[in-house]
């Protein structure tokens, strides 16, 4: 369970979707993510659900390997799932809706670890930073943003690597295998607040390898430029394509 | 003649999305000691995972007394306890409040009560060299050295028949290394302890190069 968290990490491949633009990748994300809450129901969802076995297809990351990632969320969603019915009657309206939502909830995981296999820590900061310039204005420090969110993204498959790393340090000490039913429950709970204070120490380890190599917000540059290609090109056609489908299909 | 506690059989693990890691039989029988070595990256952490019933093989077979550890839970369940890994990583092996308490986790999962557990790890810390006074303390105040100690007082509490150790002597002073390593020549010899020693130290490499075998990874594949 612990080994399957997908989002957040980076798969080095040489694929379409790893050579796009990341700005432009993060835009088309966003707008995906926009589309998905916007699909009330099957017929509107179904086109995000084509285009994301599209994406996939060209990406060259496995299938096996993105949907491994969603064993934790099935719970998440089948508890939600029932605790809808449990609250309302059961109708095939209701049914349509439930599975609209888990569909949703599915999609946004799907793509949100499609992004992020395929695009690194970096560029996924510079392409936040470089999007939230205009709120300057406001006084925001979009690279510190930014820095933020890509640490916090980072932090996701650190958080599951610490969780396997103290399962197996209690399993070399014939945890949750020997132990009466009581106590394994108390050894898995005892996993939680350790997990958070091993977290923490990381944290801190990793602002002292930024600082002791010179991080700071104002003036970094950058190794590569952000370019534009003609496969960028085609993407946007795609995504120009995919908006107007949408909206075809919102008013059917 | 011995009997022989672990073996291996075609031996192969690959971690996700990255190359399949081969190793060759081994083969470890009570009271001996063998030396795993190899260059870094070569797969001896992964080895000792493997050896101490943490990851499954991706094939191959782990044997503990001939019969295979992984054919179901049961047998799985009854290997825990049998073969102890000390962590290349002491922090990684620590999560409890106080040294004691980490070190009473294993004797507690062992179905002993409070009191009996408290005297296991007392026993235990006193056998691996930790001074008193740091018996209360929180693990992750400890020392690099001082933490490999207390996390092998965490494996000799639960009294396994195999001891396996990645890299104990790494985070060591000469002193406590010497005094480590005469700990496992008594225990090998009064216990019957099987020992798997992880190691690139040359020094530790010709000390059991006469008594024990040396088992390579990632050479002559
Ligand atoms: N959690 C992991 N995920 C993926 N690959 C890993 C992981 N741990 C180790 N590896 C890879 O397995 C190989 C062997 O690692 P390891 O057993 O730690 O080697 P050693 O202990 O001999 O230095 C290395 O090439 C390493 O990159
Ligand atoms: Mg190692």
């Amino acid at each position: 369970m612990f080994k399957d968290v997908t989002l957040g990490r980076y798969i080095e491949k040489e694929g379409p979707l790893h050579l796009m633009n990341p700005l432009l990748k993060l835009c088309a994300l966003l707008l995906i993510l926009v589309s998905l809450f916007l699909s009330k129901n099957l017929t509107s969802l179904s086109l995000p659900l084509a285009f994301f076995c599209f994406s996939l297809a060209i990406s060259k990351i496995k299938l096996s390997y993105v949907f491994r990632g969603l064993g934790a969320y099935f719970f998440i969603i089948t508890v939600f799932t029932l605790v809808r019915f449990a609250l309302y009657h059961f109708t095939l309206s209701a049914a349509e809706q439930a599975v609209c939502i888990a569909l949703r909830l599915i999609l946004v995981v799907l793509y949100s670890s499609l992004f992020s296999c395929t695009t690194i820590a970096d560029d996924v900061a510079r392409s936040i930073e470089i999007l939230l310039r205009p709120f300057r204005v406001f006084g925001v420090n979009s690279r510190y943003v930014s820095l933020v969110l890509s640490v916090a993204l980072r932090f996701i498959p650190v958080l599951s690597d610490q969780a396997l790393k103290l399962h197996q340090a209690q399993l070399s000490r014939c945890g949750l295998t020997y132990a009466r039913s009581k106590r394994r429950l108390k050894a898995f709970l005892s996993v939680l607040v350790p997990l958070f204070a091993a977290t923490y120490r990381r944290a801190i380890e990793l602002a002292l390898a930024m600082d002791s190599r010179c991080f700071s917000s104002s003036s970094s540059t950058h190794l590569y430029n952000l370019s534009f290609s003609s496969r960028d090109r085609g993407a946007v056609v795609a995504l120009v394509l995919y908006c107007g489908v949408f909206t075809l299909l919102r008013f059917i | 003649m011995s009997k022989v506690l672990l073996s291996t059989r075609d031996l192969s693990f690959s971690y996700p999305d990255s190359s399949t890691l081969f190793f060759k039989d081994f083969e470890i029988s009570e009271g001996s000691v063998i030396c795993v070595t190899g260059p870094m990256g070569s797969g001896k952490t992964t080895f000792a995972k493997l050896l101490s019933g943490l990851e499954k093989p991706t094939s191959g077979k782990v044997l503990y007394k001939g019969e295979d550890i992984w054919v179901n839970r049961s047998s799985r369940r009854s290997f825990a306890g049998k073969a102890a890994l000390l962590f290349q990583f002491s922090a990684d092996q620590l999560f409890e409040k106080t040294v004691l308490a980490d070190v009473m986790f294993g004797p507690l999962n062992m179905a002993l009560d409070e009191k009996e557990a408290e005297k296991a790890a007392e026993e235990a810390l006193r056998l691996a060299g930790v001074e008193e006074k740091l018996w209360r303390m929180d693990p992750f105040m400890l020392s690099g050295g001082q933490k490999k100690l207390v996390s092998l007082a965490g494996v000799l509490a639960i009294k396994p028949e195999v001891l396996i150790l990645d890299e104990v002597t790494s985070a060591l002073d000469s002193e406590t290394e010497e005094r480590v390593l005469s700990l496992l020549d008594s225990l090998r010899k009064e216990k019957n302890m099987a020992i798997v020693l992880i190691t690139h130290d040359k020094e530790v490499l010709n000390r059991y190069a006469s008594d024990g075998g040396i088992y390579e990874i990632g050479n002559d594949k």
